[in-house]
């Protein structure tokens, strides 16, 4: 397949503006937080002059034990929900896939239609159900908090896997002699592998990512780490450097999961699990 | 093509094999139970707090208080020794302190409240918490305290306001600010100007010195979230007021006054400021860029006078005082902050929390707390909330001696914050209508009509909710004139920075 | 017992815990913040007084609402026109093979997997009119008169914010026209190009038609996105706090405000209810189109 030189050209431009495109803003994140503000405050900004660069600003934030905490904290929920998430998920998104039962349908649009729901339309009832239950400002509040818009949305998907896996392979497992929980567990999903850690590494992001219901459950004892940023930006003083810094750590776990486990995201992607 | 979606399943169906992985599957299930352990292992670590714990030999108080910015928790220079002195004084018990963003402050407490959980024994208070929560706040009466005469004369009554509600005392203040007028005395000198009396002659200082983009004459940030503090001051320095006399305590910001107020700031914006300001956030301008000698004037709570004593400074003599009014209106007009600390309904121990709060008002911590000022830190407290705190012989050295004797002299002039239930609403109401009139979207005369009417319905709910009646402390204020000139009186200066009453 | 009671119970077993813990987080939430709709409640004084319809009458003629109401709209018309066309645009891109071409792709990561309030302090940063290098550039090129404030622009502001959130949205636009390419079968492209069609119309006349229920979905997803998506109230809080001067207020945010800090509950819950009701809306329009190309 010949490409016309245009064409090529064209192609190459395309992908210079969309690596620019996506990583500018990240590249320039970085640079702010390696300038100290008196450079920063001065005009003109880093690319156009040249400065020294230092490391303090992550010095600062390593040390700043908000920070810390709410990395700590963030990473623990994260890695709690993703399990929850992914357990319950599998299970209802199996069920709705792989078995014929009456209602199925309608289910799956019930899924569907709530996770158009805006989080704010459940937050305060979610909130005054959690401290009736004694779960407010706990951990398994936190995953459950988070886990209200996210389970919907990742059975949502499971759901779009387990379908690609096609029914006779469960079938077969039962005929087999296989419970149906076995062959949920050890054939479908090895078999939706990419899929799954499409989905996995997705709930992880998402609840690293998540504020609204961080800012409202999380008081005294769990503090997660996207509030302390938002923190960061609010109040009479801000310290911009600091705040690129607390920026780009933060971003970091989940951007280095997703580049880490590019493969099987975008693998994942073209089989058809992000519907 | 193949469709992709069943490549791999589709050659097993005949036969069932078990999968060639198997051996991966196994180390998966392992590792998936693992992770289960660990996650286990973090609930159990987390829901200790839902086991009752035997209790404990020791008090243990949690005390939540805040800073003014973001980056809140600057344990290191405030040291927050007088918490560990408290420690060593009461060896029966144990604080732990819980720092917050202030900007979380309201709706922490707020969600504390609604859920009516226990979070802590001393916390946070200002006049717009305690009025719109006061009953989720411990009234003192009601652990049988009443406060002496001698200490409520003592208490400066715009203090009052962050800690007494409708008849009952809740605590006692922690910290009292007002806004000054601040000069870089350098250019003031080199230029032969006087530091200005009126506004006309501010106005006229700010066209001499007005550089840009090397120096602005006036520097504060102008992003809404901050703007109604500097507006108040114009507004008082126009002879207005944000309330009327009446049952409901109207708040009126289309009054001739304030839309005069509003006109002030816009023409300050365009003449004399830099036009970044108006994403700029309040204390970044008057600090950092303060320092660095980008601008000559700011209005606001005199820390960045400290600037001085930092050898980075570019800044090396600032003359801190009054912000003028209108001729032949006011001499001058400020406005106020002042916090406090309060007892949740929700706390454990009531009276160990009591004892704790007077501690934190007694003079050695308020003045303390006033010589931990600094130009760029994250703690402020400027001046005690007592009068007889004043004089201490610490506060008599430069240059909080000429940051004290500002801040008493703004006392004697309207500086009120109007603090009420709905205050964070209908503060956000005028705040979009300034920043209507400074972006030139609206005229100052439309912007304040369009606020004042958010703000009778804002006001509405409010009468029904809690009535009228809220403190003003204008009234007793005014009747401390000559305590306050004998307080001035008792702090000495050098010569050049006496300026005119 | 015949296979379909059996299925029925196996189906229960396997949706039991979905479902006890929609029903008690989910549904019950959402019945009580229906309730609350109907209530006159604040958290300051938590017992509701019932006011029926009262709170959506008040909507009608309430300014700020209205208002919140058009800029949301106009967000989402800008959100959706650019940010659909400019995934497709990327995703084509990276379809065709080139050298990088996984760099590409990995790079195209980056938005979508950065929290939002990340997104929302980079570009606070990066166009700040003090410090922000873009907005120096601009400067240069004479687009921007000097020390311009572009989140400070009443008329601006609202479109700098959905480029935001463009930045963040495209990414996933991209990955899922990218996934939908790749479904393409190819003999109708390759016998298009065999009958001499040149490229432009190969796109318009077969890859256009298959990707059309696909540009529906991404529609939908992007109003849906800036209606109630979790990037709706971060980059808000973030970067404008509604400012300036209520112009970049837009329905989930005001909804926020005048939850918590406006200090009234029942009227938040209100607009909520009226964000869902228009996500419902778009939900249903979804699913149809999800149904129509599988």
């Amino acid at each position: 397949m010949r490409r016309s030189k245009v064409k090529t050209v064209v192609i190459y431009a395309g992908a210079i503006f969309v690596i620019l495109f996506t990583l500018t803003p990240y590249l320039l994140t970085i640079f702010i937080s390696l300038q100290r503000e008196v450079d920063l405050f001065t005009r003109p900004p880093f690319p156009f002059k040249l400065v020294t660069f230092t490391l303090d600003n992550y010095a600062y934030i390593l040390r700043y034990e908000p920070f810390l905490t709410g990395f700590l904290h963030s990473a623990l929920v994260a890695i709690a929900t993703t399990g929850f998430v992914l357990l319950a998920g599998s299970l209802g998104a199996y069920a709705i896939s792989h078995i014929n039962f009456p209602g199925k349908t309608l289910l799956f649009n019930f899924i569907v239609v709530v996770y158009m729901l805006p989080g704010l339309a459940m937050l305060i009832p979610a909130v005054v159900l959690l401290k009736t239950l004694g779960l407010l400002d706990t951990f398994i509040g936190m995953i459950f908090a988070h886990s209200i818009i996210l389970l919907p949305l990742m059975t949502w998907f499971l759901i779009g896997i387990f379908e690609s896996v096609p029914k006779d392979i469960d079938e077969a497992c039962q005929i087999d002699g296989y419970s149906r929980f076995k062959s949920l567990f050890k054939m479908i999903i090895p078999l939706s592998k990419f899929g799954f850690f499409m989905i996995l590494v997705f709930c992880f992001i998402n609840s690293w990512n998540d504020l609204m219901f961080a800012n409202t459950v999380g008081i005294v004892n769990i503090k997660l780490l996207q509030p302390r940023i938002l923190e960061f930006m609010s109040g009479a003083r801000v310290l911009y450097t600091q705040l690129a810094a607390a920026g780009f750590l933060s971003s970091l776990p989940v951007v280095a999961l997703s580049i880490l486990l590019q493969k099987q995201i975008v693998k994942g992607i073209m089989k058809g699990a992000v519907k | 093509m193949l469709d992709k979606k069943s490549s791999k399943g589709k050659g097993d169906v005949d036969r069932f094999d078990p999968p060639s992985q198997s051996k991966r599957d196994y180390l998966k299930t392992l590792g998936t139970l693992g992770l289960g352990l660990v996650v286990g292992g973090a609930i159990g670590w987390f829901s200790r707090e839902l086991v009752p714990k035997p209790a404990p030999s020791k008090i243990e108080l949690n005390f939540y208080t805040t800073g003014h910015s973001g980056f809140y928790y600057d344990v290191g220079r405030l040291g927050w020794k007088p918490i560990a002195r408290y420690m060593e004084q009461n060896p029966n018990v144990k604080i732990n302190v819980l720092v917050d963003s202030f900007f979380n402050v309201y709706t922490k407490e707020a969600a504390v409240f609604a859920a009516g959980v226990y979070a802590w024994d001393v916390a946070y208070l200002w006049g717009a918490i305690l009025a719109e929560f006061y009953k989720y706040w411990t009234p003192l009466d009601e652990i049988g305290v009443e406060l002496p005469s001698e200490v409520q004369d003592d208490i400066v009554p715009y203090c009052k306001n962050a800690v007494w509600y409708k008849g009952h005392w809740y605590g006692l203040p922690r910290m009292l600010e007002l806004f000054n007028l601040m000069a870089d005395a350098d250019v003031l000198n080199a230029k032969g100007l006087p530091f200005p009396t009126t506004y006309e002659e501010f106005l006229e200082c700010c066209e001499e010195v007005h550089d840009p983009p090397r120096r602005y004459a006036f520097g504060i940030g102008l992003k809404e979230g901050y703007l109604l503090p500097p507006y108040l001051c114009f507004l008082h320095g126009n002879g207005g007021s944000l309330w009327k006399d009446d049952a409901m305590q109207t708040v009126i910001p289309d009054s001739p006054e304030s839309i005069k107020a509003v006109e002030d700031m816009v023409y300050l914006y365009e003449n004399y400021m830099d036009p970044a300001a108006i994403e700029k956030i309040a204390f970044v301008e008057c600090s950092t860029e303060w320092h660095q000698g980008k601008y000559v004037f700011a209005l606001y709570y005199p820390w960045p006078t400290m600037a001085v004593t930092d050898p980075e400074s570019k800044v090396k003599k600032v003359y801190v005082w009054l912000w003028p009014g209108k001729k032949g209106v006011t001499r001058s007009a400020s406005q106020v902050a002042c916090e406090g600390y309060g007892i949740p309904k929700t706390a454990r121990y009531k009276e160990e929390a009591w004892k704790f709060i007077q501690y934190l008002n007694s003079q050695e911590v308020q003045v303390q707390m006033a010589l931990n000022m600094w130009w760029k830190q994250e703690n402020e407290e400027p001046v005690p909330t007592r009068w007889s705190y004043f004089t201490d012989d610490r506060l008599k050295q430069y240059p909080y001696n000429i940051i004290v004797r500002a801040q008493l002299a703004a006392l004697k002039y309207k500086a009120n914050r109007y603090e009420r239930p709905h205050y964070m609403a209908y503060c956000a109401a005028i705040e979009a209508e300034i920043m209507n009139a400074l972006t030139k979207k609206k005229t100052p005369e439309d912007a304040m009509k369009d606020a004042r009417e958010k703000c009778d319905e804002i006001l509405q709910k409010e009468y029904e909710l809690y009535g009228g009646g809220f403190y003003n402390p204008w009234p007793d204020m005014q009747k401390y004139k000559s305590k306050i000139d004998e307080l001035l009186n008792q702090i000495p200066v050098e010569e050049e920075y006496i300026f005119p009453e | 017992m015949p296979r379909i009671h059996r299925d029925s119970i196996d189906a229960i077993k396997f949706l039991l815990p979905f479902f006890v813990f929609l029903g008690v987080f989910l549904i019950y939430p959402i019945f009580q913040s229906f309730y609350y709709t109907l209530n006159d409640i604040t958290l300051s004084h938590l017992e509701p007084k019932f006011v029926g319809i009262n709170n959506y009458v008040k909507l009608f003629s309430d300014k700020l609402f209205l208002q919140a109401l058009t800029q949301t709209l106009l967000y989402l018309a800008f959100h959706t026109a650019i940010g659909v066309p400019l995934g497709l645009g990327i995703a084509l891109l990276l379809n065709e093979e080139f050298r990088g071409r996984s760099f590409a792709r990995a790079c195209l990561l980056i938005p979508w997997s950065t929290p939002p309030i990340v997104a929302a302090l980079t570009f606070f940063l990066s166009l700040n009119p003090g410090f922000g290098p873009i907005n120096y550039l601009l400067e240069l090129l004479g687009i921007i008169p000097p020390k311009f404030s572009i989140f400070g622009n009443p008329n601006l502001a609202l479109f700098a914010l959905a480029s935001v959130s463009l930045w963040k949205s495209a990414s996933l636009f991209a990955f899922i026209f990218l996934s939908a390419l790749q479904n393409i079968p190819t003999e109708p492209v390759e016998s298009a190009k065999v009958y001499g069609a040149s490229s432009f119309t190969v796109f318009r006349k077969v890859t256009l038609q298959y990707l059309k229920p696909t540009i529906a979905v991404n529609c939908i997803l992007s109003c849906i996105l800036s209606l109630s998506g979790t990037q709706a109230y971060d980059l808000v809080a973030g970067i404008t706090g509604g400012g300036p001067g209520y112009h970049t207020y837009m329905l989930y945010y005001l909804a926020y405000m005048t939850a918590f800090p406006w200090n009234n509950l029942g009227y938040g819950a209100t607009i909520s209810y009226i964000i869902t009701f228009i996500a419902v809306i778009f939900a249903i329009i979804l699913l149809r189109l999800w149904y129509k190309r599988t």
